[in-house]
């Protein structure tokens, strides 16, 4: 039977960011609900968590320290975002410790640290298991393995959502006064990359459809794995038995980065490195192995083990992909609809990758911005009352797939999906050709396969929205991709391979008007703008980049 | 190595694999008190269910491999 919920504060999603914010949004006096796909403290990415960027603006130079960054984000890191999470970093790894949190070693805050994180210690207990801990400690409901699928609209305001329990089409309506979507990043299941799986753009893709802007969807992760699939994980040497450390609770990082600046290398044994020549810094893209992949100099070895791209297909940048926030409380263009981590295009590291740990810390600052500024919204409010239409609506979209008697099995659209995105000469090295002909392909998916993929159970319905939700993210990002006719940071085109001040100081947004998807720009303010020559400004040299 | 099943007699019945697994693929049987593999095909090997089992009792194949490329399906 069907069952209806309702709270001030709903929070989607499972990871660190929906843990701050469940837990601060209860602190703040709201009742409060969190619905994860998975299980809370096992879900998405958690497992995989590394690192936690801590900063002390009391002892290290926060200019010196924005200088790094805004640099390594090729200038386009919104500078609101990245202050906010270098000066909050240090009260989030606070909260951490007092719920009992522990971590390898003591952060480093000295003056002229390195900007990177402390470890998570994973020998003590996994640092999602503290925080679902504390999330009950705090009064917050949990509603385990239901998907979110739709959102609930009321009068032009977000007003609940409707999930999807993993093991039954028993639907669950959620009725609240706001939302925080906290929901992962977009992947598109790639072989190799197992903290990717449960993240299928659903976030973003029901924000689009209720009609809010996407953020960033031109910056690709470059994450690789390791020949000889199944390894997911690259750290591993190749053929090694899957990661079981007794008494390590946590898995193992996803891997993939060059492991030091000296143990990549191409066909030849040349050193592949992402950090160019007399950079200092947490700098990387990690294209590089495309490059030269491209150039014909693969396969690429790391470690001395062979490395296979494309490990997290799918994936954004880090925190660069997600709903655009119009304010510095979180609040999505849509009114009742917050985001915070991963659900937010915070463009906190701009157009590649700039702090060690900063993922997860920008996780827990964006949350707790959000949880407050949501709270307080949901308290000066009646809990909405939500037509009878539009509840039916909502149910009858999740519910679409599982009354067809037949058309597409979701596996195969997953594949499919996989197989178009995937070569390197779509998703990482772009060119408007390639790109339009994959727009072809991936809008006849839209209009044609996705309306009648269908469904046996409830396990299958997930997929079935899953596939759904990523056949629409892959047309945001070759849709944002062919609109930046440019080259910045991971985001590279063969045919304009050079950084264009002039045009693209900007953020790519993407919004749905009257049914066509239709990217704009989105101008970074003149302050933020780079002085000094081309190469001072940009020291790392894309392949081509010389025609200019 | 992809999970094959979930060796009966070495189940405790905790349900941490049914809630550890990210791809939804076991399902937990109430009468015998078990988890088993239900939906084998989606495992997306990243043993997380090895690595949370208590009990040791969740069985890996090498024969997995990831799904064929059809034409449709």
């Amino acid at each position: 039977m069907d069952k209806t919920m309702k709270c001030d504060v709903l929070v989607i999603g499972g990871g660190i960011a929906a843990c701050f914010a469940a837990i601060k949004a209860a602190e703040a006096g709201a009742s409060v609900i969190m619905a994860d796909k998975g299980y809370v403290g096992r879900s998405g990415q958690s497992p995989y968590a590394d690192s936690f960027l801590v900063f002390d603006p009391n002892t290290q130079d926060i200019e010196a320290a924005m200088e790094e960054i805004n640099r390594h984000s090729e200038y386009l890191n919104n500078r609101f975002w990245t202050r906010t999470v270098l000066e909050q970093s240090k009260a989030r790894y606070q909260d951490l410790l007092d719920w009992g949190c522990r971590f390898t070693g003591q952060p480093d805050t000295s003056p002229g640290a390195a900007l990177s994180g402390v470890q998570f210690d994973k020998t003590t207990g996994a640092y999602g298991e503290v925080l679902r801990k504390q999330c009950r400690k705090s009064g917050v409901q949990i509603a385990d393995q239901v998907m979110i699928v739709e959102f609930l609209k009321q009068d032009g305001r977000i007003a609940g959502a409707v999930g999807l329990p993993n093991d039954s089409t028993d639907l669950v309506t959620f009725i609240a006064k706001t939302v925080i979507s906290c929901v992962g990043a977009c992947g598109y299941k790639p072989n190799g990359y197992p903290a990717l799986m449960q993240l299928t753009g659903d976030g973003e893709a029901m924000a689009y459809r209720a009609g809010a802007a996407i953020l960033g969807k031109e910056f690709v992760d470059a994450h690789y794995s390791k020949e000889g699939m199944p390894d997911p994980v690259s750290q591993r040497d190749a053929g090694a038995p899957p990661p079981v450390v007794p008494g390590q609770k946590g898995g193992p990082g996803p891997g993939g980065g060059d492991g030091g600046p000296k143990l990549r290398k191409n066909c030849d044994g040349e050193v592949i490195s992402d950090r160019p020549e007399g950079v200092s810094g947490y700098m990387f893209t990690y294209l590089q192995s495309e490059f030269a992949v491209h150039a014909g100099k693969g396969p690429i070895w790391n470690r001395g083990a062979k490395s296979f791209g494309g490990a997290a297909l799918g994936m954004s940048l880090r925190k660069a992909d997600g709903l655009w926030v119009a304010d510095h409380e979180c609040r999505s263009t849509l009114p009742g609809l917050f985001a915070a981590g991963d659900a937010q295009g915070t463009m906190q590291n701009g157009a590649a990758y700039s702090t060690g740990g900063g993922s997860i810390c920008g996780g827990a600052v964006t949350g707790t911005i959000a949880a407050e500024a949501a709270a307080k919204e949901a308290a000066a409010m009646e809990m909405p009352e939500v037509s009878a239409e539009e509840l039916q609506r909502a149910r009858d979209f999740v519910l679409g797939p599982i009354q067809r008697t037949g058309g597409f099995g979701p596996r195969w659209v997953m594949e499919l999906l996989r197989n178009y995105m995937m070569p390197y000469f779509v998703y990482f090295i772009k060119k408007a050709d390639r790109l339009e002909a994959t727009l072809t392909l991936i809008e006849f998916m839209k209009e044609h396969i996705a309306p009648m993929i269908y469904a046996e159970d409830a396990h299958e319905l997930r997929l079935a929205h899953e596939a759904k939700n990523m056949i629409l993210s892959a047309e945001i990002r070759l849709r944002s991709g062919l609109f930046r006719t440019e080259s910045r940071g991971n985001h590279y085109r063969e045919d304009y391979p050079f950084r264009d001040d002039e045009n693209w100081l900007c953020w790519t947004k993407v919004t749905n008007q009257d049914g066509t998807m239709t990217p704009e720009k989105v101008p970074v303010p003149e302050a933020w703008k780079p002085t000094g020559s081309y190469r001072e400004k940009y020291p790392f040299p894309f392949p081509g980049e010389e025609v200019r | 190595m992809a999970v094959k099943r979930v060796i009966e007699e070495k189940c405790v019945g905790c349900k941490t694999c049914v809630k550890s697994c990210p791809a939804d693929v076991f399902r937990y049987d109430s009468e015998k008190k078990k988890a088993y593999v239900k939906y084998g095909q989606d495992c997306q090997l990243c043993l997380w269910c090895v690595t949370e089992c208590p009990a040791g009792a969740i069985e890996l194949t090498k024969d997995k491999a990831f799904p064929v490329f059809t034409c449709w399906g």
